[in-house]
C-alpha cells in the first residue's frame, strides 16, 4: 500500500474512530493482532476499539484532531490535539467536569494497509493538571 | 568533532546533536549545527529562554543538574521536507533538586518525541511531547491517584 493509502487509513481511524466513535473503523483499518508499545493499551483492533470506548466514557465530547502528518515507508508520524470534558471518571477519580487539551502523537506502522505496530506520546501529565487531579506528595506531619 | 558531510541529510545532522552534542555533552556540535536564531519551544518549563545552540547547552546543563547522567536512546526517526521527527527513550538517575524536591537516587526512563525544523542545514526549531508523568511516577514524585494500567490517552 502507498503511503498516500496509509495517511487517509489513518485520517479515518482518527476521524471515524477516535473523534466519531464509529468501532467498526477499527476492525478495517487496525489488523486482528498488533504490537503495541504505548503504556496502558491493549493491542489488536479490539484493544484499539477499547481505547475508544473508554475515552468516550472518560469525556465528552471527545476529539482527537490531526495537526500535521509525516509519512514514509510503512510508516505514518501524527501530531494530534486530543479534547475533551472530562464527565467520567479517570484515575478513579470523581469527574472534573473540566475541559481539557493536550497534544498526543501516534506512530503507525503499516502492512497491507492495516495499522500493525503503534507507538505512542500522549501529554498525560498535561490532561491531570488541567483536570486538577495532579497530586504530589505531601510532607506527613507525626 | 562533526563528522558530518555536506551532503548530510536531515537525519544526520538531528543524530549527531542528539548523540554526540547531548549524549557526549559535546558543545561544539550544537555551534556547528544549531541554527543562531534557533527557537526552543519546550524550553520555557525548564526556565530556559535563551537562544540559538547556547538553548542546547543551557537544556543539558538544566537537566543535568537534576540528573547528572541525562541521556537520550534514539529509538526511529522520520524525514520529510525540512522536518526531522525522533521518538528517543530519555533517561537519567535523580541526584539533583527536581520540582523543589530533593534527590530520590532513583533512575527514570520514558518515551519521547521530538520534533525539528531544518533550515540551511541546521536546526532551526524544536517541539516535543514527552511522557513527564511517567517520569514523575518513576522518581515517586507524583503523589495523585496511580494511573491503572488500562487507563491512557
Amino acid at each position: 500500500m502507498s503511503t498516500e493509502a496509509n495517511i487517509a487509513a489513518t485520517r479515518r481511524l482518527i476521524d471515524e474512530g477516535f473523534t466519531g466513535g464509529n468501532l467498526d473503523v477499527c476492525d478495517e483499518l487496525v489488523a486482528p493482532v498488533t504490537i503495541e508499545h504505548q503504556r496502558g493499551l491493549k493491542p489488536g483492533s479490539e484493544g484499539v476499539k477499547e481505547t475508544i470506548r473508554t475515552l468516550h466514557d472518560q469525556h465528552a465530547d471527545f476529539r482527537l484532531v490531526i495537526e500535521h502528518v509525516i509519512a514514509s515507508d510503512d510508516m505514518v508520524w501524527i501530531v494530534n490535539r486530543a479534547s475533551g470534558v472530562n464527565t467520567g471518571s479517570v484515575f478513579g477519580r470523581p469527574p472534573t467536569g473540566k475541559r481539557f487539551e493536550v497534544t498526543v502523537i501516534d506512530v503507525l506502522r503499516f502492512e497491507n494497509g492495516k495499522i500493525v505496530e503503534h507507538w505512542g506520546v500522549p501529554d498525560q501529565l498535561g490532561m491531570l493538571l488541567q483536570l486538577g487531579l495532579f497530586g504530589r506528595p505531601e510532607p506527613v506531619l507525626v | 568533532m562533526i563528522t558530518t558531510t555536506p551532503h548530510a541529510t536531515g537525519t544526520d545532522v538531528v543524530l549527531s546533536v542528539y548523540e554526540q552534542g547531548l549524549n557526549l555533552r559535546d558543545r561544539t556540535v550544537f555551534d556547528a549545527l544549531v541554527a543562531p536564531d534557533y527557537v526552543n519551544h519546550e524550553s520555557a518549563g525548564l526556565a530556559v529562554t535563551s537562544i540559538g545552540p547556547q538553548n542546547w547547552v543551557d537544556v543539558v546543563e538544566r537537566l543535568g543538574s537534576s540528573f547528572p547522567d541525562v541521556s537520550w536512546r534514539v529509538d526511529r526517526t522520520i524525514e520529510a521536507g525540512d522536518q526531522v521527527w525522533l521518538e528517543a527513550t530519555m533517561s537519567g538517575t535523580h541526584r539533583g533538586p527536581v520540582l523543589g524536591f530533593p534527590p530520590t537516587g532513583r533512575r527514570f526512563e520514558v518515551r519521547q518525541v521530538h520534533m525539528l525544523r531544518l533550515e540551511a542545514g541546521r536546526i532551526a526549531e524544536h517541539w516535543a511531547v514527552r511522557d513527564d508523568l511517567g517520569m514523575l511516577v518513576q522518581l515517586g514524585l507524583y503523589g495523585g491517584p496511580t494511573p491503572p494500567s488500562r487507563d491512557s490517552l
